[in-house]
């Protein structure tokens, strides 16, 4: 069968990464089975979820990215997301009291940092400010929940408190009624 | 990146004009500046983008006046101009597709126009320039809702660029602002690609004539506009932005046609990156009318046994059903205008042990085919979209969209054998027909299924189109065997066999 060849000769491309990607992913399946059993078997602490979340954890940041709305603020954000969480996990597995202390002042630097994203290029960066709300919300959420007594209100989540605080002003302030038209968007239902 | 040639050869161009021609010029872009307001690197490649057409015009002996009158500023209207505010709701059969996205995998589809003459990309680049702002919703970026996907305008230049990789690559729709489809210019063929979210065949096929014209107005010639040529600078018609699904009224009729049993599949390994081949069979549109005329049934039918048959010898499967699932636009049952998805599809469905040739099946195919496409069979799969997609209104998409990904693992493309889509034929004005060689419409690849079928018709040209991805051959070789035996001359274009 003679075919008139109509199109370019694409470049070759190294399949390196795919089977790094490849093996990266059956090393990965094969420590999130192992770990929790053999944590199962040897008993004490739950350690296994120390094994499993930064798998996780890498596996959503790397080798399988976000198909839709990867930028710096939503990766950022989801970034310390999971940093929090590893930080719970530690402190809960080894049974650490300074979870308290420490996580309200990592998740408020990240907080700052994000918030430097959106306001040095904000033309580009509001339609990209709904993570940043959402870290906004939970801060707060956290914050008003240890008003409350859990929890414990500490200096380090007064000011994370204040700080989201200032932040959502300054995002009205700046964004004004583009911010209802990105929660418009968010939460359309048709 | 800046061409530092270029850059070197539009100075010496300045410099070679009088006076007063360099005071025109200055004012142009003065002009030119005024409909620009974008981050500073989009803003000064759309500049370039002008310094290169007006050397393409000097270079063609066009004179000045005219080039600056061709490349009037006035054509960017003020979408470059305004901020970012528009966004779009996916309509409902796009609703499925940012879901389903995988690393080397996307719904993609692409249309392709060759012309009689190559492509000159300096003034392509300022047709798309100029073209995109009456298409606002292709302007647009993927971005996630907490309950749907939403398509988010992005004001940016858009890119024309030179054919180097295979047909329907995935998109990466990721990047902030990032392109939902690309322009892509190889010899006399230009071809856009899209991702399925922004539109299907007919509203992809009036952004490639409506650009095509643009082009040809840039080369000079006198456009004019009609069904399937917009006119760039008229106001957006609302309706053609619509999201017709979500006018159609929930009725309490019957709704279904989604679902079904596993078809058989073609033989041969899925290749490891796919398409592995693009193969185009040009065919004359008389002698195929005539051939199907002659067997009492449609074009499409037509086709679509020979598809059957091909499809037969091509599986070592003995019993079983082959399905092949046919898109069937929907605009010519709600006489709507939109360009955004409109369309549904019916499957044709036979055992593989009941036919053996081509006139054996075709009363069946014609019988099936006017049936099932129907507006009461396309009223009960559009009944069953709707309510589906409202039933799920408010169920967040961290959660649908896994779901949805394991439902189209388990089901997708595993119910048909393969898809057939006929665009039909494209009218063009009588102004823009010289121009234009033929057409072809490229589907892009599955998982499951190891070729998919198009088909385009246009100037006396039928352009069947195969998207391979396996590299078994004995769908085709069957497919050449059988236009030969039954006295139907082609031309066989196509891809090289990619490396997997």
């Amino acid at each position: 069968m003679k075919v008139d060849i109509t199109y370019p000769t694409p470049p070759k491309k190294s399949r390196v990464l795919e089977i790094i990607f490849e093996v990266i992913k059956w090393l990965f399946i094969a420590s999130v089975i192992i770990a929790p059993i053999t944590n199962i078997f040897i008993g004490k602490q739950i350690w296994s979820l120390l094994v499993v979340w930064p798998i996780y954890v890498i596996w959503t940041s790397i080798v399988n990215r976000d198909s839709v709305e990867y930028n710096r603020i939503s990766q950022s954000s989801k970034l310390l997301i999971h940093i929090c969480i590893l930080l719970i996990i530690v402190n809960f597995v080894f049974s650490f009291n300074w979870g308290g202390f420490v996580i309200p002042l990592v998740y408020l630097s990240m907080l700052i940092t994000i918030n430097v994203f959106f306001l040095t290029n904000i033309t580009k960066q509001r339609q990209n400010i709904m993570p940043l709300m959402w870290l906004i919300a939970i801060s707060i959420l956290a914050f008003s929940s240890s008003m409350i007594g859990w929890p414990k209100l500490n200096w380090p989540m007064v000011v994370l408190g204040c700080v989201s605080f200032v932040i959502l002003f300054v995002c009205i302030i700046i964004l004004k009624n583009d911010l209802l038209v990105e929660f418009k968007k968010k939460f359309h239902v048709n | 990146m800046i061409n530092l040639t270029k850059v070197i050869e539009f100075k010496k161009f300045i410099e070679s004009l009088s006076t007063e021609k360099q005071e025109k010029l200055t004012d142009f872009f003065v002009e030119v500046n005024r409909h620009l307001s974008l981050p500073s690197h989009f803003k000064e490649a759309i500049i370039l983008d002008f310094e290169n057409a007006l050397l393409y015009y000097k270079k063609n002996n066009v004179g000045l006046d005219d080039a600056l009158n061709l490349l009037n500023p006035e054509k960017l209207g003020g979408f470059y101009a305004r901020p970012a505010l528009l966004w779009y709701p996916l309509d409902d059969a796009a609703k499925i597709y940012p879901m389903n996205i995988k690393r080397n995998q996307m719904s993609i589809f692409r249309v392709s126009a060759y012309l009689k003459n190559n492509i000159v990309p300096e003034l392509m680049q300022m047709a798309l320039n100029f073209t995109i702002k009456r298409f606002p919703f292709m302007a647009t970026t993927v971005k996630n809702g907490f309950f749907w996907h939403y398509l988010d305008t992005t004001k940016r230049r858009f890119k024309l660029k030179p054919e180097i990789h295979k047909p329907c690559m995935p998109i990466n729709v990721a990047a902030s602002g990032s392109q939902s489809f690309r322009l892509l210019y190889y010899k006399n063929r230009l071809s856009v690609e899209f991702f399925h979210v922004l539109t299907d065949g007919n509203g992809a096929i009036v952004f490639l004539n409506t650009l095509l014209a643009e082009y040809l107005r840039l080369l000079g010639n006198n456009i004019p506009c009609n069904d399937q040529v917009l006119d760039i600078n008229d106001v957006i018609n609302s309706q053609e932005t619509e999201n017709e699904f979500a006018n159609i009224e929930l009725k309490n009729t019957k709704a279904g046609g989604f679902g079904g049993s596993s078809a058989l599949q073609l033989s041969g390994n899925i290749a490891h990156s796919n398409p592995s081949r693009i193969l185009h069979f040009e065919m004359e549109t008389d002698k195929l009318l005539e051939k199907s005329r002659a067997s009492n049934t449609s074009l499409t039918a037509y086709l679509l046994a020979y598809i059957f048959v091909a499809a037969k010898y091509s599986t070592e499967a003995q019993k079983g059903n082959l399905n092949i699932q046919v898109p069937v636009n929907l605009r010519k049952f709600y006489n709507k205008k939109t360009l955004r998805n409109f369309v549904m599809f019916c499957k044709i469905s036979n055992p593989i042990d009941s036919f053996d040739n081509i006139e054996e099946i075709i009363p069946e195919i014609t019988k099936q085919l006017k049936e099932k496409s129907t507006l009461q069979a396309m009223e009960e799969m559009v009944q069953a979209t709707i309510r589906l997609v409202r039933s799920l209104k408010y169920v967040p998409l961290f959660i649908k969209r896994p779901v949805a990904k394991l439902a189209y693992g388990f089901l997708g493309d595993k119910v048909f054998t393969c898809a057939f889509s006929n665009l039909g034929n494209v009218s063009l004005p009588v102004e823009m027909r010289p121009y234009i060689d033929k057409y072809d419409v490229v589907m892009g690849a599955s998982s499951t299924n190891r070729v998919g079928c198009t088909c385009i018709s246009f100037n006396n040209k039928t352009v069947l189109s195969l998207t391979k991805n396996t590299e078994d051959p004995s769908f085709e070789e069957k497919l050449a065997m059988l236009f030969k035996e039954n006295g139907i001359a082609y031309n066989l274009e196509g891809s090289p066999v990619y490396e997997s």
